[in-house]
Formats: structure tokens, sequence, C-alpha cells
């Protein structure tokens, strides 16, 4: 079933197929919309369910955010086990600390986002810590840092294609902090360029972005 | 204005590029400035972005299997406060988020519904062409219960003489199935329970129709449709 254009203000009801509400629900994840108000509306109420031991809207929750976030956990981490496995803790943790969540700080997707980055990249440090000890004990290392991705390469996505407005500069510093976990001052070390450098360019690129996202909206 | 030097501190935090002790210092500093956490805000617009433009991954079936098992024990199935939840939702979108709270806190036990969450469908509905553009209203309908809340916000009283009234679309019905009227507070916020007038076998959507005070009769279809659902 499904309703048709109420224009003239007729609800016209077609009932040759029968569309279960469950077959509706939940809009597809990872569109350009999401940060639409209704996005952030059934978010935010899916979450405060959840934060009073609703596991069924934090079921609900997992199914509208899981994708775009082992999205960006893959991108950090390379790697699909270990990235489904940074997924699981988060969700874990998005679940044990949804009733700390403040919604005027930051939208929920922003807040997952943020979590679950904070995730891979601690499981990041502690690949590079290990690389690390592998070098001083100068048993056989895996390949450092990005090399040990084992998903194949991809074609450029959306986001390399955003990223690619940028100077090289702007992108790789963004690129150092954001995906690869450096701080601004390793950044500054790894590139031999002044701290105060690194920082102007992380801002110029950001803000660039956020122009080209405006325009794009 | 924002000096040169925050702006720097603060693009770094949204990039993830501040070492810890220079974290907590900055998150400190917005905890207190809303200009800055304004600016903050904006740039973090940015990064949220990047992981809606990458394609997403699916992830496979055990994860979400592993997670549900892990924050065990079960759900709650039977709640009181849903209607709270999604009242504050839309208060949150209405931007009157603290002082709305508080108020929907102490209404919680006239808004109390036996709402199963198991079957608990949400719905947000949206003005038509013809309907009052700001208006924005959230369902939530139990299927088992054959009851539901309804929450409407920034809705223009109707004109003298006429009334806002709730449709269920069933397509074993005819017609739409009639679900009460909706009472405009001075503040624009319409919210109720209801229970459908026939028995529902399958809700596939709600809409929000301006009729003739008192409502369509008994049996007749909906007039003019302001508000329609939305698969959310």
């Amino acid at each position: 079933m499904s309703v048709d254009r109420v224009d003239d203000g007729i609800l016209r009801v077609d009932t040759s197929s029968d569309t279960p509400i469950s077959n509706v629900v939940p809009l597809p994840v990872g569109t350009a919309s999401r940060p639409a108000d209704e996005q952030r509306l059934m978010d935010l109420t899916l979450l405060q369910l959840s934060a009073q031991g609703d596991s069924i809207a934090f079921g609900r929750l997992y199914d509208r955010l899981a994708n775009p976030l082992l999205a960006m956990i893959l991108r950090i981490l390379g790697d699909r086990a270990e990235s489904e496995d940074v997924l699981q803790e988060t969700f874990v943790l998005l679940w044990k600390k949804a009733a700390v969540y403040n919604p005027s700080q930051s939208s929920v997707f922003s807040w997952a986002t943020t979590l679950a980055r904070g995730k891979a990249i601690d499981r990041l440090r502690g690949r590079q810590r290990r690389l690390r000890v592998f070098s001083e004990s100068e048993e056989p290392a895996p390949e450092p840092t990005t090399a040990t991705k084992s998903e194949p390469a991809q074609s450029a996505t959306e986001l390399d294609k955003l990223l690619a407005i940028l100077p090289a500069e702007q992108r790789q510093a963004i690129d150092l902090a954001y995906f690869s976990g450096f701080t601004h001052e390793e950044i500054s070390a790894q590139l031999s360029q002044p701290l105060g450098t690194i920082k102007a360019r992380i801002r110029r690129g950001l803000l660039k972005l956020r122009e080209t996202l405006g325009r794009a909206l | 204005m924002i000096d040169e030097r925050f702006q720097d501190q603060a693009a770094a935090y949204v990039a993830g590029a501040l070492p810890d002790t220079e974290r907590q210092v900055f998150e400190d500093q917005l905890r207190g400035n809303d200009e800055l956490r304004q600016y903050v805000s904006e740039l973090r617009e940015v990064t949220d972005r990047f992981a809606e433009l990458l394609p997403p991954v699916a992830p496979s079936p055990r994860i979400k299997e592993a997670v549900m098992r892990e924050i065990a024990p079960p759900a709650r199935h039977h709640s009181t406060w849903v209607p709270w939840a999604i009242a504050a939702a839309l208060a949150i979108f209405g931007g009157a988020m603290m002082l709305e709270h508080e108020t929907l806190r102490e209404e919680n036990s006239n808004l109390q519904a036996n709402v199963d969450l198991a079957q608990l469908e949400l719905r947000m509905l949206r003005a038509t062409e013809g309907g009052p553009q700001q208006a924005s209203a959230m369902i939530a309908w139990d299927d088992r219960a054959q009851t539901g809340m309804i929450k409407v916000a920034n809705m223009p009283s109707p004109e003298k003489g006429k009334d806002y009234q709730l449709w269920v679309i069933d397509p074993s019905q005819k017609s739409p199935i009639a679900a009460g009227l909706l009472r405009v507070r001075a503040d624009g916020v319409a919210e109720i329970q209801f229970r459908p007038t026939k028995q529902v076998k399958q809700a596939t959507n709600f809409a929000v129709s301006l009729e003739s005070e008192g409502g369509a009769r008994e049996g007749g279809a909906p007039g003019q449709i302001l508000m329609i659902g939305q698969g959310i």
C-alpha cells in the first residue's frame, strides 16, 4: 500500500501492494540527508529510549548508524575484522554512555562518530606501539600503519573527492590528524613544519571544506 | 569574535589533533564559551560529513547479535516513559529543550501509555503542500495494544468551526480509520493518546486532516489532508 501525493487535499490510497510498516522503517542510512532534522530527531529519540534500558530501540539505532560508522572505522584501520571489533566496542560504549549524552553539545550521529573514531584511533595507536616494540626487538614486524590495511584499494570515494579540493598540505594535515590519529605536535615533527603552520593548515582546510559543503547543500 | 589562537585550537580539537591534556583544557574552555562552542559545532559539521561521504559498509550480522547479547538484560517491554522521550525529542526539535524537559517529566503521569516497545512504530508526519509547513509531528503506534500517541509542534490553531483529526491508514479498510481530534494549545502543541475507532490490522501510515468542528462523521472519509507520515 502507498499513499499518493495529496496536493489537492485528497488522500489517495493505493492498496495494490502491501508494504508493512516494518519495511518502511528505517530510511537508508549514510545518505546525504542524514543531518536533516528528522534524522536527528529519530536518532535522539532512540538514544533516549536506549538510555532507559530499551534494547529494541538500541537495535534500531544500531541499524541506522552501523553502516556509516563502520565505513569510517574501516577508513582508519583498513582491516575489516578489526574494524568490526571496534564497531562492536563502540556500540557497547554507546549503550553504556547513552544516559550521559548531552544533546546540547552534539547530534547523536556526531557523538557516535566521535566515540567510534576514538576507539579506532586507540586501536591504531596500539598497533603502532606494537610496531615500535617489534622494531626495537628486531623481530619481524607487520608492515607499518596504513600498509597493514588488508582491504583492497577502492576507487575514490565522495570523501576523497571532497578532500581533493584542498591544497595538498591542508589535506595531508587533516588526514594525518583525523584518520591517522596524530596530534598536531606529531604532525609538525613528521612534516618538519612549525606547529603553528600545522594548526593553521588544519583550520584553513576545515573552513574550506565547510564552505564547500555549505555550497553543496 | 574568536581570536585566531582559539580558532586554531578549535580546528585541532575537531580534527582530533589535540593531545589529551590540551583537549581536556579546551573542553573546559568550551563549557563556558558559547561563541567558541558554536564555532566548534560549525566545524564539526564538516567532520560529521566524513563518515557520510564514505560508501556505507554493512557489518556482518554477527556484530549486531554480539552487541545485543552484550547489552543484556533484555528490554523493558512495557514502558511508561516513551511518550516523554518522544515529546522531549520534539521539544529539542523545537529548541525549548531544558525547560520543556522538566515540564514533560512532571506531565509524565498524565501521558502514561502502556506501549509495548516490541510493537512500537515511530513515524514523523510532515505537512503536505497545503498544510502548515512549520508544523512537525511524531507518532508512536503500538499495533498490539491498538493504541498510540501523537505530539504535534508548531501547529496553528484551526480556523473557527474547524478541527484537526487524526487518521490511521489501513489497506484492509476502504477508508482511513478515524483516530481522534487534535486540540492545539496556545503554544502550538497538540498531543493525544489515541485509539482508532476500528480495529487496525496494519497501520501503514497516519495523517492529520482539517475537518468541520467535531470531526468527520463516523465511517466518513477525511477532508483536506494537512500532514502525512514519512518513513523513519
